[in-house]
């Protein structure tokens, strides 16, 4: 099987799509350079938030004069930091990504493929993320070593990111695990993949950036043809596993479909435990729109995970939607 | 062509329709689908059947059908039908009769051309009078009478006996030989040559003539005039004593002569007892009808005067006997044996190991018997155990025919014999069945296996090509 060099993105439409779609942080963020995001420390920035009384070691310049003149008391001025956040896109361009291959006739009317979502939610969110004044860098897990493009804020930075995805054929099966430990500790890391090689250790390396202060979010990049595979009977071959084809006929999909959505409920649930943030998206849906729902944190309409499968849920409404 | 079990083809039939709706079914892997999330079906068997529209693999079911076929004829025993002829004639041939002459032979030969003459008949088989069968036409048959010497002049010593010339084995053994020319023929007629003496008839004649269901045409050659040696027989005939009793011809004071004078023994026939070598006059009183009975001394004597006669049948030999059975009685005491006889002589007494102690032999309407022992010292001839030995040596000859009545048959035995009727169909002849498989069937059985061999060949090519299925 050879892998097909895919189509460049097309950049443009997509970031006039999201053209003022920023990305602000959830929470406080560490303090660091001067950013958009508030930090966890009160600095003397313009922004007032309150008086606090004087105490010893407070700098005598930071005293509300007028106040003290007012109550007899010395208070001092207290504004919040004011800090960036470097975030960190991580994005798996192992084989199983390449899906549906290009010109599957079975694959028409679902959506874009899997890496060209991937590509396109890459570039969404560090055209959010740059937007709103972070520095933004990008791993690329692909064979044989990994691309690495440090965090830049500069001009031009989501082009070149776009660019760089453009390179790269997914092939291979590349764990994202020994990846995710470049990532310095407090940065937001945003891991795109279908976690579908080494979900186990994946979900570890989550766990232990989010134990470290990072914001993780997994994005769980699903295909229609995953979910409800074409009709027929088909000899199912892995791309990146070594066992034998298997046969997808009628009274092995329905199995097939529940072991699925079961194993992405699973993956799920375990990526919410370790406190990451788990978003999956469908290929069928419009990059800008999940883009939005990644940045702004909001779940699907349907995707209200339930007990049974959570996460299958929201495919299956949103296609019939 | 005939086919021996049609049901077999009937289920070959079915089984090529088998394999045709086989045909339609394809059976394989189902295409290829890159699946990342393969891991997720259950695992189970690739191959799927489905139905086509269209035969699949045509030269392999082509090759399977014909293997089939080829099989199926084979066990349903097809074979190719010979040419069939609408009567043919089973000719029973008289040669053991007392004109078997030269002028016999030429009327027989005559006889069987004039079967052969008749358009409607073909003779395919002679049953001759001694039991031996020729098949083929009336040419054929001809040429191979010409050969037989049988029909040829004999010797005018040569008797034939009268179980060789018996009118009834003739015909059974002709019934036996009819079923074979079923398969060629639509009627069979049955035609027997023969002058129909008396000499001819046995009791069982009748009940073996009710057995053949049809007709029998009997033809009879002009008569043949008596054979001089019944002139010779006439002569010789003064040479033997009206009286049966018994002469020993031998030196004064011989056991031999003392024993049978002693005994008191009466012959049936006209016996002489020789212990010298048989003058010629010895051989005419045998051919006369006489029992000739040769008690030589010693094993010398007897390789001596038998060398020149059947020196592959007797053989002298000096070894010591214990006992001689005779007339069911034994003789014990030591026997010095003089002569070996072959197996196929008539034995008259016995060596307790079973071996010929004494053998008869036949000579014209007489015997000659060859003791084949020397005679024992004392008077063991004259005791009571030797006499059971003495009354077989002076028994009547056992060899010996008869002579033959030269009357014709009897009118009703010959109108019993011929009896108007229908010629006999094939099918009503009891099926001969062939043994082994037929020659065709070989064949097809053999191009079966070429094209099962073939079908091997074209699978195992078909799965070793890339995208072949099992």
């Amino acid at each position: 099987m050879t892998p097909v060099t895919p189509e460049p993105l097309a950049i443009g439409p997509l970031l006039d799509a999201l053209r003022g779609v920023t990305w602000p942080a959830r929470a406080l963020v560490r303090a660091g350079l001067p950013g958009a995001h508030r930090a966890n420390q009160r600095g003397t920035s313009g922004e007032f938030t309150e008086y606090r009384g004087y105490r010893q070691g407070d700098d005598p310049r930071r005293i509300d004069w007028r106040l003290l003149a007012r109550s007899d008391r010395a208070f001092v001025r207290v504004t919040d930091e004011r800090a960036w956040w470097p975030t960190w896109l991580v994005v798996d361009a192992s084989a199983s990504m390449s899906f549906p291959a290009p010109g599957a006739s079975w694959a028409r009317g679902t959506g874009a493929d899997k890496w060209t979502m991937a590509r396109a939610l890459t570039a969404g969110l560090a055209a959010a993320a740059h937007a709103t004044g972070d520095p933004v860098g990008v791993i690329i897990a692909t064979r044989p070593d990994a691309r690495r493009l440090p965090p830049r804020t500069r001009r031009g930075t989501v082009q070149a990111i776009a660019r760089a995805l453009d390179e790269i054929t997914p092939r291979g099966d590349v764990p994202l695990a020994p990846l995710l430990a470049r990532v310095p500790a407090g940065a937001r890391l945003v891991v795109i993949t279908d976690a579908l090689t080494d979900d186990e250790g994946l979900l570890s390396a989550m766990a232990r950036r989010r134990a470290a202060g990072s914001d993780a979010t997994l994005v769980q990049v699903v295909h229609p043809c995953e979910v409800d595979p074409p009709a027929g009977a088909w000899q199912a071959i892995d791309p990146e596993a070594e066992h034998a084809p298997r046969p997808l006929v009628a009274d092995a999909r329905a199995r097939y479909r529940d072991a699925f959505a079961a194993w992405r409920a699973s993956v799920a649930r375990r990526a919410m435990a370790s406190g990451a943030r788990h978003v999956t998206v469908l290929c069928d849906e419009s990059a800008p729109r999940a883009v939005r729902r990644i940045v702004q944190g909001v779940a699907p309409v349907a995707n209200a995970p339930s007990a049974n499968a959570p996460m299958s849920s929201d495919a299956t409404s949103r296609r019939t939607r | 062509m005939t086919v021996a079990f049609p049901w077999v083809l009937w289920v070959t039939g079915v089984a090529v329709l088998g394999v045709i709706a086989a045909h339609l079914l394809s059976v394989g892997r189902p295409p290829v689908l890159v699946l990342p999330t393969a891991r997720f079906i259950p695992d189970g068997a690739l191959e799927s059947v489905s139905r086509a529209r269209r035969l699949s693999d045509l030269w392999l079911l082509l090759v399977r059908a014909l293997a089939l076929l080829l099989a199926g004829a084979a066990f349903a025993g097809v074979r190719t039908a010979p040419s069939r002829v609408p009567v043919a004639s089973v000719a029973v041939l008289d040669v053991g009769n007392s004109a078997d002459t030269a002028a016999w032979r030429a009327a027989a030969v005559q006889a069987l051309d004039g079967l052969a003459l008749d358009s409607s008949q073909s003779v395919r088989a002679a049953v001759l009078w001694d039991g031996r069968v020729l098949r083929g036409d009336a040419g054929a048959l001809r040429a191979a009478l010409d050969t037989i010497p049988m029909l040829g002049p004999r010797d005018a010593d040569a008797t034939p006996t009268r179980a060789s010339h018996s009118l009834a084995g003739a015909l059974l053994a002709a019934q036996r030989t009819a079923p074979s020319l079923a398969d060629m023929v639509d009627s069979l007629a049955l035609v027997v040559v023969s002058p129909l003496r008396d000499d001819a008839t046995s009791a069982a004649l009748r009940a073996v003539r009710s057995v053949w269901p049809g007709r029998i045409d009997v033809v009879s050659p002009p008569t043949i005039a008596t054979a001089p040696n019944s002139t010779a027989t006439d002569s010789t005939a003064t040479l033997v004593p009206a009286r049966a009793q018994v002469m020993v011809r031998a030196r004064e004071g011989d056991a031999v002569s003392v024993a049978f004078r002693q005994s008191g023994t009466l012959p049936a026939a006209p016996t002489r007892v020789v212990r010298a070598l048989p003058a010629s006059d010895d051989s005419a009183f045998a051919r006369a009808g006489g029992v000739l009975v040769w008690w030589p001394d010693s094993s010398a004597s007897a390789s001596r005067s038998r060398a020149g006669e059947a020196a592959d049948s007797v053989e002298a030999r000096a070894d010591v006997g214990a006992a001689v059975i005779a007339n069911g009685r034994a003789l014990v005491v030591p026997l010095s044996r003089t002569v070996s006889f072959a197996e196929s002589q008539v034995a008259v007494a016995w060596w307790p190991d079973g071996a010929t102690a004494v053998a008869e032999e036949a000579l014209g309407t007489g015997c000659v018997r060859t003791v084949g022992f020397a005679p024992p010292g004392g008077d063991v001839l004259l005791s009571a155990s030797a006499r059971g030995l003495l009354s077989a040596l002076v028994a009547p000859c056992a060899t010996a025919a008869s002579p033959r009545s030269s009357a014709p048959l009897s009118a009703d035995m010959v109108a019993a014999l011929g009896d108007s009727g229908p010629l006999v169909a094939a099918d009503a002849l009891p099926s001969v069945a062939e043994r082994g498989m037929p020659p065709l069937a070989r064949w097809l059985l053999a191009c079966a296996v070429a094209c099962l061999a073939l079908e091997q060949w074209m699978r195992a090519r078909r799965a070793s090509a890339p995208g072949g299925a099992a």
